[in-house]
């Protein structure tokens, strides 16, 4: 039971692994991604319709300001650390999403102004909510993803240990009744002892 | 007593002979823990599905409440707005561009909506996020916009209002504090369930 209860969990995740990334249209609205356009009252624009007139932003891209090693380092693992918003499995460094892009270039100048890692992260959390953060934070709700894994590995290993233990040592002899102990002294004797 | 052979009469297999193993701890804990350990991954297995099927329509509401923050934009005709400006007047702060369908749809509604509110006191903001300046225009001149219509330089106001995509409708009460996201089109009936009390 426990066993099944795992593999459909497995299954389950890997579904949601495999749902669809992130593309650069994300950002238009019309363009497919459902997350950018949930629940669009009379905008049921078709995939023909949409590659008819294929909609694009026309805006140049912007540059993204260079910063010194350290700095690239920091962009790097905050891009890892915010989830692209309009994509379900992305991060912001791994979505080509023109918002993604923006937000890159947000946390560069962050980072140039001398704000700290954890300033830049709260940032974004006021602005899209505490679900932008891939690593949830280590309080509240968030603290269960933190806490559980290991509560659970340990509660596994204390069954496994406690199992061993069982295997391992014999089980306790019965106690017998004073008529019991004389009647298998007498058996034992007859036996030929 | 019968031939020499050892016989045990076992009236009571639990008491004389060997515990079943797996009982040693008693049945009775045995099966609560089996059923902790059930109950504690249905209910993971239950939060999860809880987070696959929950609608993200609301995931926008949580700015609800906050003050607006502040910006400053020019107007495609050269003039400045500030949004701080204009407290004591509802504003209505759409995110649009030209190269967005779901646009054109509300392009109109946006601005029948400016012609019957703003005479009564609401502002009415378009900012083309990510667009051509001359494709916003153009876009602008076709569906005869007339309310306050600029760009979104760098998407810097988007970001701050946790903008999704477009096109996205704030709605700012007179005292400066964001009622409601929409994201998609508006449609009259937003307009007016919005606007009317604040008017």
């Amino acid at each position: 039971m426990i066993a099944r209860t795992g593999v459909a969990a497995a299954v389950l995740g890997l579904l949601l692994g495999l749902s669809p990334p992130c593309s650069t249209r994300a950002w238009a609205g019309s363009g497919g991604a459902p997350a950018a356009l949930p629940q669009a009252a009379g905008a049921d624009h078709g995939a023909a319709e949409a590659a008819l007139s294929d909609p694009r932003p026309q805006a140049a891209e912007p540059e993204l300001r260079p910063l010194d090693a350290a700095g690239e380092a920091r962009a790097s693992s905050l891009e890892a650390r915010l989830k692209c918003p309009v994509c379900r499995t992305q991060s912001v460094r791994e979505s080509p999403s023109f918002l993604a892009l923006e937000m890159r270039t947000r946390i560069r100048e962050m980072i140039a102004a001398g704000r700290t890692d954890g300033e830049i992260l709260d940032w974004f959390a006021a602005r899209y909510g505490d679900d932008i953060l891939l690593e949830p934070r280590k309080r509240g709700f968030g603290l269960a993803a933190w806490i559980l894994p290991a509560a659970a590995i340990l509660a596994g290993g204390v069954l496994l240990a406690r199992r061993a233990r069982d295997r391992a040592a014999p089980p306790p002899a019965p106690e017998l009744t004073p008529e019991e102990r004389d009647r298998v002294e007498r058996e034992l004797k007859l036996r030929g002892a | 007593m019968n031939s020499g052979r050892l016989h045990v009469d076992i009236a009571d297999p639990h008491r004389i002979g060997a515990v079943p193993r797996g009982k040693a701890h008693g049945g009775r804990a045995g099966t609560m823990l089996r059923a902790a350990v059930v109950a504690a991954v249905v209910g993971a297995l239950a939060l999860l599905g809880w987070g696959v099927v929950r609608p993200d329509e609301n995931r926008a509401s949580f700015l609800a409440g906050r003050p607006a923050r502040d910006f400053t934009f020019t107007t495609f005709e050269g003039r400045t707005v500030t949004l701080s400006e204009l407290r004591g007047r509802p504003v209505v702060l759409n995110f649009y561009a030209s190269w967005c369908l779901a646009c054109r749809d509300e392009a109109g509604v946006l601005e029948s909506g400016w012609r019957t509110y703003g005479p009564r006191g609401a502002v009415f903001i378009g900012l083309a996020v990510r667009d051509d300046r001359e494709a916003a225009v153009a876009f602008a001149r076709r569906y005869g916009k007339t309310y306050l219509l600029g760009p979104d330089a760098h998407g810097r106001v988007g970001l701050d209002y946790g903008l999704f995509g477009v096109p996205e409708t704030v709605f700012i009460s007179p005292d400066g504090v964001i009622a409601d996201k929409v994201v998609g089109p508006v449609t009259p009936e937003i307009l007016a369930r919005r606007l009317e009390p604040w008017l």
